[in-house]
């Protein structure tokens, strides 16, 4: 790579290294990476053997320097990571340091635990180092996921663009694997150091003092000096490791007058990773990608594998068989074989010592492929790309700042059998009514979903909230675990120490922001909290609702409370109700007092009619269920009140004639009587028709069977119909008829056909094309003139 | 010998002969040039190569996707056959060419397949006057391009393998994976491949008429797909290459208009890909869209330009030709091709300069 340098510069970084960077005869040695290395790691494993550190200090916040000992526990499983939250003013930040295995900076933990030398973190914090930036920077930004490390900078340079072009390579990190990974292991140390030091150098150089200040590295890196000087006074062997962007920062003697902004509440928790997530692809520029192909990589280099690359492509393409065997596709080892010796060819072509990730896709693409690319071919390498980025959680030994929440999460998911070892899809069928286990496991999903983790969605099952589905007994929940549900529980640990407390406390700040008259929105947090089990809640809530409803004056929301609370005491088994006697008499409460409204709703918002006239029929369905002949009287006696005035809406006026006639306080008679007072009246009422028999039709609808008249008036009625006025009709009337199912439509139509002196079925053939017509015409009229040419007629 | 198209071989033998002189990397058995060697042929090298006493340019005959041919080279130098798959039209039978040129020195090592190949076209057949005199003998065989090429250890092309009856693509299998062929005629009749021996077909998996290949036979082959290109500016200098040299070869000496190739280019894209450089879905014609189309849409409308109007190019005849390439089996697309005039040559007729006369000849699609 020398001769894409110029000589002048590399005489400078040739000096720098020598003199400055990597000089173990100094106290202070720095040692450049790059995040998730195997090769940085490798040799950093190296230069601690040999210089004999007594301190590493690490490029990461300062701020979390507590938690050093419980990432190198034994227990401790990588990938993990350090999760910093912190909220200024409206807005929340959150970012991930995610440590994996070979990452250099978690090499450099271990290596100095087993040395038992101190090891510190010297960056700002990471709350510190988002408020010395201005705002709208895209650090900023709310609700992303952000890595701690961030290489737009390293990656992007024109500096590397340019160097891919000449050296054939697709992207940077092609040509960093080639470079720096599959030669770098092969080097000495100090030229490998010199490397890093001259990419990274040489990247930093193609940006100038203002945007690196704007992106605040120039903060970063004075805070990162003055700590390195701190440690000269007390060590005096001291080892340094930082991003290599950053190494050339440190060694300039510039002054940046600097003052940290101290950040309130700053969140910081170890939780696992995963290698998903640690995986690059997977959204954000910090650090490598194929996470797990490169742990494959470093755990053979730990075995002093001669060819590490070459190891970990044949264990990657004998895991690739099988898992394509398993997943149904035909593979052969033929496929592996061309594929391993499609490797080296590669490698020699591209003047790389190994095959590495690149080698991998491209010959897995080339030999396992059969025939041309598309979804349909594409299985080979999209598998190869999952094994390469791996599917494993890490874990975090146990320990004092372990979130309550988490611990109650994952012991809960254990209890009730929920895998959250591995980040892949599951699912889980409840049955609710056979298993108590199921519906406690069900409530426990409830919780967690509410709670916003993006843990579980339920696929299917009864949604007792909306009043759908409730014939369902069984519940499909899919659910996957990954690091991104672990800090949502964090979060969410500020509402209680378990899932349930959580979920409790969130669903009573929500219900705060209520206004209390609206008893229906109530009744239904109340359901909601019995649907995720939590009974303390629920007698809050209860209490809530009684109340509630003695304020509420609205009818439809009193229909809305008394819904809810049926299903309530409908499903009281279900939902494990003790208290049943206290529902019950709430239940005739709402009751008493939604009937007691009918006789105001005289002249309700049109709009709400239809809404309105399907709250009577439920009323209605309540008023048989009970068996005090009070309640039934009080319901009658409204709707008569109701009947009697003039002026009330014709669909209110179809359902509560309906309902009387049912209730044998009307004549039957009385419904064709009204429906004919619409029928004939002005052209204005005769528009409201549709409207009434809406009303009648949503209560009963075998009035149209009972009395014909009712359809013949109908028919009347259309026939005198203006084009215009039947246009306007015809929408409402649909709707009116819209109830009848398909065997009353087909009495229907035997019922209209007699009034035309027809039958259904002639009705509903098909016209007769007009062609045919044409033709039948003509046929006659010829038939016609030869009979009367014969003078037959 | 002047002719039409002369092979790769003839055509790039400058390029060749610098590359095989300068060339110090490692040569697999009977290959006229390492696979960087190779590489370089066919994406062209940074650097002017010096050979007697000239420095000779060393082009690039490939735009695409660089590491298929990485893959493609290697494949070659393995045990497996290459099969390049693709829409028609994406210069799979040139990088067939090209490579068999640059490894074997030859790419006229051909069986042309139709659905009339038979086995014996694939295989060897007999000189009849000979056989009946003489009786089966080396000199009565007649050889194919296969014979040929795992007598000689050099690469043979098939092209258009999936045009051939089923049965007779199945006559490779046994030769692919034992590299061997027995003439149970001749008394020791074994012919073992010599190294250097590879094939490389083309198939096209979609037209109308062509035949599933068999697993056995997809497993003796790497598959290398090759896509349309997608970037205007590049098709666009292909079709301006293309065209001149097919033009020049022609005897029409005109200059290529660059305007007009890249409305061409922009036209084809954005028809193929359903989507216009705005971001706008449009509806895709069923015919293929390829390349080698816009080619000869461009080499048609100059032709016809320059024999009777005596002009380099018009948009009349362009649009004209275009007609004639996008409506071929079904009259559907001519209603494509309309909308996309009214739609989106419409809008870009206000401002951008050719469009405009583009636009104007919307009255030749019916």
């Amino acid at each position: 790579m020398g001769s894409v340098l110029q000589r002048e510069e590399m005489d400078q970084i040739n000096r720098l290294v020598e003199q400055e960077v990597y000089d173990l005869a100094k106290q202070v040695v720095y040692f450049p990476i790059r995040h998730h290395s195997p090769a940085c790691a490798f040799h950093l494993q190296k230069t601690i053997a040999e210089y004999e550190p007594q301190i590493i200090l690490i490029e990461g916040p300062d701020n979390s320097n507590h938690l050093i000992p419980i990432l190198t526990a034994e227990q401790t499983k990588p990938p993990v990571s350090i999760y910093y939250a912190y909220a200024s003013g409206e807005k929340k930040y959150v970012c991930y340091f995610p440590f994996l295995t070979y990452s250099p900076e978690y090499v450099a933990l271990v290596e100095a635990k087993r040395r038992e030398i101190p090891a510190a973190f010297i960056d700002l914090g990471y709350g510190s180092r988002l408020e010395s930036m201005e705002d709208g920077h895209d650090l900023k930004k709310q609700n992303q996921k952000l890595s701690y490390h961030d290489e737009r900078m390293l990656a992007g340079s024109q500096f590397i663009a340019r160097l891919c072009e000449t050296m054939r390579c697709r992207n940077f990190d092609e040509l960093w694997e080639r470079v720096f990974e599959v030669e770098g292991i092969r080097k000495p140390t100090r030229e490998f150091v010199k490397d890093v030091f001259a990419y990274c150098y040489l990247s930093r150089k193609c940006y100038d003092d203002a945007t690196l200040e704007a992106e605040g590295d120039l903060i970063r890196e004075a805070h990162m000096r003055q700590k390195i000087a701190e440690a000269k006074a007390k060590y005096q062997k001291i080892l340094v490791v930082t991003g290599g962007f950053h190494t050339y920062g440190l060694l300039e003697s510039r002054k940046t007058a600097y003052k940290i902004q101290k950040v309130k509440d700053e969140k910081i928790y170890p939780m696992v990773y995963t290698y998903q997530e640690a995986d690059q692809l997977n959204g954000y520029a910090s650090g490598m990608p194929y996470v797990h192909y490169y742990e494959t990589v470093w755990n053979a280099m730990g075995k002093k594998e001669q060819t590490p690359f070459s190891k970990s492509a044949l264990s990657y393409l004998a895991q690739l068989v099988k898992r394509l065997r398993e997943k149904g596709e035909i593979v052969s080892t033929a496929d592996a074989i061309e594929a391993y010796s499609l490797i080296s060819g590669l490698a020699v072509m591209r003047e790389k010592s190994e095959g590495g990730a690149y080698e991998l896709q491209d010959s897995v693409l080339s030999a396992f492929t059969k025939g041309e690319r598309s979804i349909a071919t594409a299985k080979p390498i999209e598998t190869l790309r999952e094994l390469m980025t791996g599917e494993g959680i890490g874990e975090v030994a146990p320990n004092d700042l372990d979130v309550p929440i988490v611990r109650d999460f994952k012991e809960t998911c254990k209890a009730f059998k929920l895998t959250i070892t591995t980040t892949g899809r599951n699912q889980k069928v409840l049955e609710l009514y056979a298993k108590r286990s199921h519906r406690e496991a069900s409530r426990f999903l409830h919780c967690v979903h509410f709670l916003g983790t993006e843990f579980c969605t339920k696929e299917a099952g009864p949604d007792w909230l909306n009043d759908k589905y409730v014939n369902l007994v069984r519940e499909t929940w899919r659910y996957s675990y990954s690091s991104y549900v672990e800090a949502r529980l964090i979060e969410a640990s500020v509402y209680g120490g378990t899932v349930k407390e959580a979920a409790a406390q969130k669903l009573e700040e929500m219900m705060k922001e209520l206004p209390q008259h609206q008893s229906h929105m109530l009744a239904k947090w109340l359901l909601m909290a019995v649907v995720m089990g939590l009974e303390k809640l629920g007698e809050r809530l209860f209490a809530a609702v009684v109340s509630a409803v003695r304020e509420d004056g609205h009818f439809l929301s009193l229909c809305k409370t008394l819904k809810t609370l049926s299903i309530l005491h409908e499903q009281r088994r279900l939902f494990g109700l003790t208290d049943t006697a206290r529902l019950e008499s709430l239940v005739d409460e709402v009751y008493y007092q939604a009937v007691a409204k009918i006789s105001e709703l005289s002249s309700p918002n049109p709009d709400e009619c239809p809404e309105i006239a399907e709250q009577f029929k439920f009323l209605y369905m309540i008023s048989e269920q009970k068996q005090a002949e009070a309640s039934r009287d009080i319901f009658l006696d409204q709707l008569e009140t109701l009947l009697a005035v003039p002026t009330l809406p014709a669909m209110l006026e179809g359902a509560a004639a309906a309902i009387l006639c049912n209730l044998g306080a009307l004549e039957r008679g009385e419904i064709s009587v009204r429906a004919r007072a619409y029928m004939f009246g002005t052209p204005e009422k005769m528009q409201h028709t549709a409207a009434y028999l809406h009303g009648v039709f949503l209560v009963g609808r075998d009035y149209l069977f009972d009395d014909d008249s009712i359809l013949s008036d109908l028919n009347q009625m259309i026939i005198r119909l203006d084009y215009d006025s039947f246009l306007q009709l015809v929408p409402q009337l649909r709707l009116a008829f819209a109830f009848f199912g398909p065997m009353e439509i087909s009495m229907l139509a035997e019922k209209v056909g007699a009034l035309f002196e027809t039958t259904a079925e002639e009705m509903t053939a098909p016209a007769v094309a007009e062609p045919v017509l044409q033709r039948a015409r003509l046929l006659d009229d010829r038939i016609r003139g030869e009979f009367a040419r014969w003078n037959l007629i | 010998m002047e002719t039409m198209k002369p092979p790769m071989e003839v055509l790039y033998a400058a390029q060749l002969n610098a590359l095989r002189a300068n060339d110090t990397g490692a040569k697999p058995p009977n290959w006229q040039m390492s696979p960087r060697a190779v590489r370089d042929f066919i994406l062209g090298a940074d650097k002017p190569l010096p050979y007697e006493g000239e420095a000779i340019e060393i082009t690039k005959k490939f735009y695409g996707d660089d590491a298929l041919i990485e893959r493609a080279i290697v494949t070659l130098a393995g045990n497996r056959g290459l099969m390049l798959v693709g829409e028609p039209g994406t210069a799979k039978t040139m990088l067939s060419e090209l490579l068999s040129a640059a490894i074997s020195g030859t790419s006229t090592n051909t069986i042309q397949g139709t659905a009339g190949t038979t086995e014996d076209m694939i295989k060897y057949s007999w000189n009849y006057a000979m056989l009946l005199d003489k009786g089966p003998s080396l000199q009565a065989l007649v050889p194919s391009p296969l014979y040929t090429g795992m007598n000689k250890g050099i690469i043979t092309r098939f092209e258009e393998i999936t045009r051939c009856p089923f049965e007779v693509q199945d006559v490779l299998i046994s030769i692919l994976s034992d590299k061997v062929m027995n003439i149970p005629e001749l008394a020791d009749g074994i012919l073992f491949a010599k190294p250097g021996f590879n094939i490389i077909a083309t198939a096209n998996l979609r037209d109308k008429g062509v035949n599933e290949m068999s697993s056995a036979l997809k497993r003796r082959f790497n598959f290398e797909t090759i896509a349309p290109i997608n970037h205007v500016k590049m098709e666009a200098q292909i079709i301006e290459s293309q065209a001149k040299m097919i033009l020049q070869r022609s005897g029409v000496d005109i200059e290529i208009d660059r305007d007009v190739v890249e409305i061409l280019a922009t036209t084809f894209m954005e028809l193929r890909t359903g989507q216009t450089k705005e971001g706008y879905k449009i509806d895709s014609p069923q015919s293929v869209m390829s390349t080698a189309e816009a080619v000869s849409v461009y080499v048609q409308s100059a032709m016809t330009a320059h024999y009777y109007e005596g002009k380099p190019m018009t948009m009349e005849r362009l649009v004209q030709n275009l007609q004639g390439a996008v409506v071929k089996e079904n009259q559907k697309d001519a209603g494509v091709l309309k909308t996309y005039f009214t739609k989106v040559v419409k809008e870009r007729a206000k401002e951008e300069g050719l469009w405009g006369a583009y636009y104007n000849e919307k009255k030749w699609i019916k």
